[in-house]
Protein backbone atom coordinates (compact mmCIF):
# COMPACT_ATOMS: atom_id res chain seq x y z
CA UNK A 1 0.00 0.00 0.00
CA UNK A 2 1.01 3.78 -0.61
CA UNK A 3 2.41 5.23 2.60
CA UNK A 4 0.76 8.13 4.42
CA UNK A 5 1.51 9.95 7.76
CA UNK A 6 -0.25 12.00 9.31
CA UNK A 7 -0.12 14.10 11.91
CA UNK A 8 -1.85 17.26 13.57
CA UNK A 9 -1.26 19.93 16.12
CA UNK A 10 -3.12 23.36 17.22
CA UNK A 11 -1.29 26.66 17.20
CA UNK A 12 -4.30 29.40 18.24
CA UNK A 13 -7.14 28.52 16.12
CA UNK A 14 -5.12 27.25 13.14
CA UNK A 15 -4.66 23.62 12.75
CA UNK A 16 -1.12 22.26 11.13
CA UNK A 17 -1.86 18.94 9.35
CA UNK A 18 1.39 16.91 8.59
CA UNK A 19 1.10 14.36 5.34
CA UNK A 20 4.49 12.45 4.78
CA UNK A 21 4.16 10.00 2.19
CA UNK A 22 2.24 9.54 -0.78
CA UNK A 23 -1.20 11.47 -1.55
CA UNK A 24 -2.68 8.79 -4.25
CA UNK A 25 -5.70 7.23 -5.20
CA UNK A 26 -5.30 3.80 -2.61
CA UNK A 27 -4.22 7.21 0.52
CA UNK A 28 -6.90 9.60 -0.44
CA UNK A 29 -9.62 7.83 0.72
CA UNK A 30 -7.67 7.65 4.96
CA UNK A 31 -6.48 11.36 4.04
CA UNK A 32 -10.26 12.25 3.34
CA UNK A 33 -10.95 10.52 6.45
CA UNK A 34 -8.11 12.44 8.54
CA UNK A 35 -9.57 16.26 7.59
CA UNK A 36 -13.07 15.32 7.55
CA UNK A 37 -12.34 14.22 11.65
CA UNK A 38 -10.45 17.40 12.23
CA UNK A 39 -13.31 19.52 10.19
CA UNK A 40 -16.23 17.90 12.74
CA UNK A 41 -13.86 18.70 15.74
CA UNK A 42 -14.29 22.20 14.44
CA UNK A 43 -11.51 23.32 12.51
CA UNK A 44 -12.03 25.80 9.89
CA UNK A 45 -8.52 27.28 9.65
CA UNK A 46 -6.81 24.34 8.08
CA UNK A 47 -2.44 24.65 6.99
CA UNK A 48 -1.20 21.77 5.27
CA UNK A 49 2.14 20.86 5.39
CA UNK A 50 3.22 19.09 2.21
CA UNK A 51 7.30 19.42 2.55
CA UNK A 52 7.29 15.25 3.12
CA UNK A 53 5.14 14.37 0.59
CA UNK A 54 6.83 12.78 -1.89
CA UNK A 55 3.77 12.23 -4.88
CA UNK A 56 0.53 13.95 -4.90
CA UNK A 57 -2.57 12.02 -7.93
CA UNK A 58 -4.88 13.53 -8.85
CA UNK A 59 -7.07 11.85 -6.08
CA UNK A 60 -4.60 13.44 -3.62
CA UNK A 61 -5.51 16.94 -4.84
CA UNK A 62 -9.47 15.67 -5.10
CA UNK A 63 -9.14 15.65 -1.26
CA UNK A 64 -7.62 19.07 -0.77
CA UNK A 65 -10.12 20.58 -3.36
CA UNK A 66 -13.37 19.08 -2.09
CA UNK A 67 -12.62 19.86 1.84
CA UNK A 68 -11.61 23.13 1.12
CA UNK A 69 -15.14 24.35 -0.45
CA UNK A 70 -16.86 22.40 2.46
CA UNK A 71 -15.11 24.86 4.34
CA UNK A 72 -15.50 27.79 2.50
CA UNK A 73 -19.28 27.39 2.81
CA UNK A 74 -18.53 27.93 6.68
CA UNK A 75 -15.99 30.62 6.04
CA UNK A 76 -12.91 28.24 6.56
CA UNK A 77 -10.26 27.46 4.19
CA UNK A 78 -7.46 24.76 3.40
CA UNK A 79 -3.90 26.42 2.69
CA UNK A 80 -0.79 24.83 1.97
CA UNK A 81 2.79 25.05 3.01
CA UNK A 82 6.17 24.10 2.88
CA UNK A 83 5.53 22.31 -0.87
CA UNK A 84 8.97 20.37 -1.68
CA UNK A 85 10.30 21.47 -4.99
CA UNK A 86 8.55 18.08 -6.56
CA UNK A 87 5.31 18.74 -5.90
CA UNK A 88 5.49 22.69 -6.29
CA UNK A 89 6.39 21.72 -9.88
CA UNK A 90 3.08 19.46 -10.12
CA UNK A 91 1.37 22.33 -8.77
CA UNK A 92 2.72 24.48 -11.42
CA UNK A 93 2.33 22.45 -14.59
CA UNK A 94 -1.51 21.62 -13.00
CA UNK A 95 -2.22 25.04 -12.91
CA UNK A 96 -2.95 25.14 -9.13
CA UNK A 97 -0.08 27.25 -8.25
CA UNK A 98 -2.17 29.67 -8.19
CA UNK A 99 -5.20 28.59 -7.06
CA UNK A 100 -4.44 27.67 -3.83
CA UNK A 101 -2.91 29.74 -0.89
CA UNK A 102 0.97 28.71 -0.53
CA UNK A 103 3.35 29.14 1.92
CA UNK A 104 7.08 28.54 2.31
CA UNK A 105 6.89 27.55 6.00
CA UNK A 106 4.49 26.59 8.71
CA UNK A 107 5.14 29.95 10.46
CA UNK A 108 4.26 31.98 7.03
CA UNK A 109 1.55 30.12 6.64
CA UNK A 110 -0.32 30.52 9.89
CA UNK A 111 0.34 33.91 10.21
CA UNK A 112 -1.66 34.57 7.05
CA UNK A 113 -5.06 33.34 8.89
CA UNK A 114 -4.52 36.29 11.34
CA UNK B 1 21.95 12.37 -35.51
CA UNK B 2 18.87 11.55 -34.17
CA UNK B 3 19.39 8.40 -31.50
CA UNK B 4 17.25 5.51 -32.39
CA UNK B 5 14.36 4.56 -30.17
CA UNK B 6 15.29 2.14 -27.31
CA UNK B 7 12.76 -0.03 -25.22
CA UNK B 8 13.97 1.47 -21.20
CA UNK B 9 11.53 -0.45 -19.64
CA UNK B 10 8.89 -3.24 -20.10
CA UNK B 11 6.33 -4.65 -17.33
CA UNK B 12 3.22 -6.58 -16.75
CA UNK B 13 1.74 -6.25 -14.12
CA UNK B 14 -1.58 -7.29 -11.98
CA UNK B 15 -4.30 -4.40 -11.83
CA UNK B 16 -3.87 -3.72 -8.37
CA UNK B 17 -2.58 -0.86 -6.25
CA UNK B 18 0.12 -2.76 -4.73
CA UNK B 19 2.01 -3.58 -7.91
CA UNK B 20 1.26 0.10 -9.25
CA UNK B 21 3.47 1.33 -6.83
CA UNK B 22 6.48 -1.40 -7.24
CA UNK B 23 6.10 -0.09 -10.93
CA UNK B 24 6.76 3.75 -10.54
CA UNK B 25 9.53 3.05 -8.57
CA UNK B 26 11.23 0.86 -11.79
CA UNK B 27 9.74 3.70 -14.12
CA UNK B 28 11.75 6.12 -11.86
CA UNK B 29 15.17 4.30 -11.84
CA UNK B 30 14.96 3.43 -15.69
CA UNK B 31 14.47 7.37 -16.07
CA UNK B 32 16.91 8.27 -13.93
CA UNK B 33 19.78 5.57 -15.51
CA UNK B 34 18.93 7.88 -18.58
CA UNK B 35 19.56 11.00 -16.89
CA UNK B 36 15.85 12.18 -17.39
CA UNK B 37 15.76 15.51 -15.88
CA UNK B 38 13.64 15.34 -12.33
CA UNK B 39 11.16 16.89 -13.82
CA UNK B 40 10.31 15.38 -16.49
CA UNK B 41 10.87 11.62 -14.60
CA UNK B 42 7.80 13.45 -12.04
CA UNK B 43 5.58 13.89 -14.92
CA UNK B 44 5.96 10.62 -16.80
CA UNK B 45 5.84 8.72 -13.37
CA UNK B 46 2.39 10.48 -12.38
CA UNK B 47 0.79 10.37 -16.14
CA UNK B 48 1.50 6.64 -15.79
CA UNK B 49 0.18 5.77 -12.19
CA UNK B 50 -3.16 8.53 -13.46
CA UNK B 51 -3.65 5.95 -16.73
CA UNK B 52 -3.32 2.79 -14.36
CA UNK B 53 -5.34 4.11 -11.31
CA UNK B 54 -8.30 4.84 -13.69
CA UNK B 55 -7.75 0.96 -15.09
CA UNK B 56 -7.85 -0.17 -11.37
CA UNK B 57 -10.85 1.75 -10.22
CA UNK B 58 -12.95 2.03 -13.59
CA UNK B 59 -12.66 -1.00 -15.05
CA UNK B 60 -15.17 -3.76 -15.19
CA UNK B 61 -15.09 -6.42 -12.57
CA UNK B 62 -14.70 -9.34 -15.22
CA UNK B 63 -11.67 -7.58 -16.36
CA UNK B 64 -9.86 -7.23 -12.66
CA UNK B 65 -7.34 -9.99 -13.12
CA UNK B 66 -6.51 -8.96 -16.89
CA UNK B 67 -2.65 -7.53 -16.71
CA UNK B 68 -1.35 -4.22 -17.68
CA UNK B 69 1.34 -4.12 -19.73
CA UNK B 70 3.94 -0.78 -19.83
CA UNK B 71 6.33 -0.14 -22.44
CA UNK B 72 8.71 3.02 -21.76
CA UNK B 73 11.04 3.61 -24.79
CA UNK B 74 13.41 6.63 -25.21
CA UNK B 75 15.24 8.30 -28.06
CA UNK B 76 16.99 11.71 -28.17
CA UNK B 77 14.71 13.57 -26.77
CA UNK B 78 11.45 12.02 -26.35
CA UNK B 79 9.96 9.16 -23.91
CA UNK B 80 7.03 7.24 -25.32
CA UNK B 81 4.92 4.91 -23.22
CA UNK B 82 2.66 2.13 -24.24
CA UNK B 83 -0.10 1.25 -21.96
CA UNK B 84 -2.33 -2.25 -22.84
CA UNK B 85 -4.95 -3.25 -21.10
CA UNK B 86 -8.14 -5.77 -21.88
CA UNK B 87 -11.11 -3.95 -21.10
CA UNK B 88 -14.16 -2.31 -22.56
CA UNK B 89 -12.95 0.38 -25.22
CA UNK B 90 -12.32 3.78 -23.37
CA UNK B 91 -10.70 6.22 -25.42
CA UNK B 92 -9.33 9.20 -22.92
CA UNK B 93 -8.05 11.32 -25.60
CA UNK B 94 -11.37 12.12 -26.73
CA UNK B 95 -12.36 13.35 -23.18
CA UNK B 96 -13.61 16.13 -22.42
CA UNK B 97 -10.98 18.57 -20.52
CA UNK B 98 -12.39 20.13 -17.19
CA UNK B 99 -12.14 24.06 -16.79
CA UNK B 100 -9.65 23.71 -13.70
CA UNK B 101 -10.88 27.05 -11.76
CA UNK B 102 -14.81 25.67 -12.18
CA UNK B 103 -13.66 22.29 -10.59
CA UNK B 104 -11.98 23.75 -7.72
CA UNK B 105 -15.06 25.64 -7.28
CA UNK B 106 -17.19 23.26 -7.45
CA UNK B 107 -15.34 21.18 -4.90
CA UNK B 108 -15.20 17.55 -7.03
CA UNK B 109 -13.03 15.48 -5.23
CA UNK B 110 -12.57 13.34 -8.59
CA UNK B 111 -12.29 13.57 -12.09
CA UNK B 112 -8.77 15.45 -12.93
CA UNK B 113 -7.14 11.90 -13.79
CA UNK B 114 -7.08 12.34 -17.17
CA UNK B 115 -6.75 16.56 -17.25
CA UNK B 116 -3.36 14.90 -15.18
CA UNK B 117 -2.65 12.95 -17.66
CA UNK B 118 -3.07 14.89 -20.89
CA UNK B 119 -1.27 17.99 -19.22
CA UNK B 120 2.09 16.42 -17.86
CA UNK B 121 1.82 14.68 -21.35
CA UNK B 122 2.97 16.12 -24.94
CA UNK B 123 0.46 13.46 -27.05
CA UNK B 124 -1.65 10.92 -26.23
CA UNK B 125 -3.13 8.75 -29.08
CA UNK B 126 -5.42 5.99 -28.87
CA UNK B 127 -6.24 2.44 -30.62
CA UNK B 128 -8.35 -0.31 -29.87
CA UNK B 129 -7.70 -3.55 -30.78
CA UNK B 130 -8.63 -7.26 -30.67
CA UNK B 131 -10.42 -6.12 -27.34
CA UNK B 132 -7.50 -4.40 -26.47
CA UNK B 133 -6.99 -0.29 -25.38
CA UNK B 134 -4.05 0.71 -26.26
CA UNK B 135 -2.53 4.05 -25.29
CA UNK B 136 0.45 5.52 -26.62
CA UNK B 137 1.40 8.78 -24.59
CA UNK B 138 4.45 10.84 -25.24
CA UNK B 139 6.97 13.48 -23.83
CA UNK B 140 9.74 15.65 -24.79
CA UNK B 141 12.45 15.63 -21.71
CA UNK B 142 15.32 17.18 -20.91
CA UNK B 143 18.52 15.15 -19.91
CA UNK B 144 20.94 16.86 -17.38
CA UNK B 145 23.95 15.87 -18.80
Amino acid sequence: MGSLQYSSSKHGDVTLVSVSGSLDAETAPKFNEKLQNEINKGATKILCNLSNTDFIASAGLGVLISNNQALSKSGGEIRLAGLNEKIKKIFKVMGFINIFKIYNNNDDGIKSFK
Amino acid sequence: MREKEKNILSQQIPASFPELNKLKDEIVSALSQHNIQKEDIASVELAIYEVIANIIEHGPAEHRDKPVSINLCKNSDTIKVIIKNEGNRFDLTKAQLPDIVAHYKSGKNRGLGIYFIRTLMDNADYTYKDSFNILTLRKQVKTTN
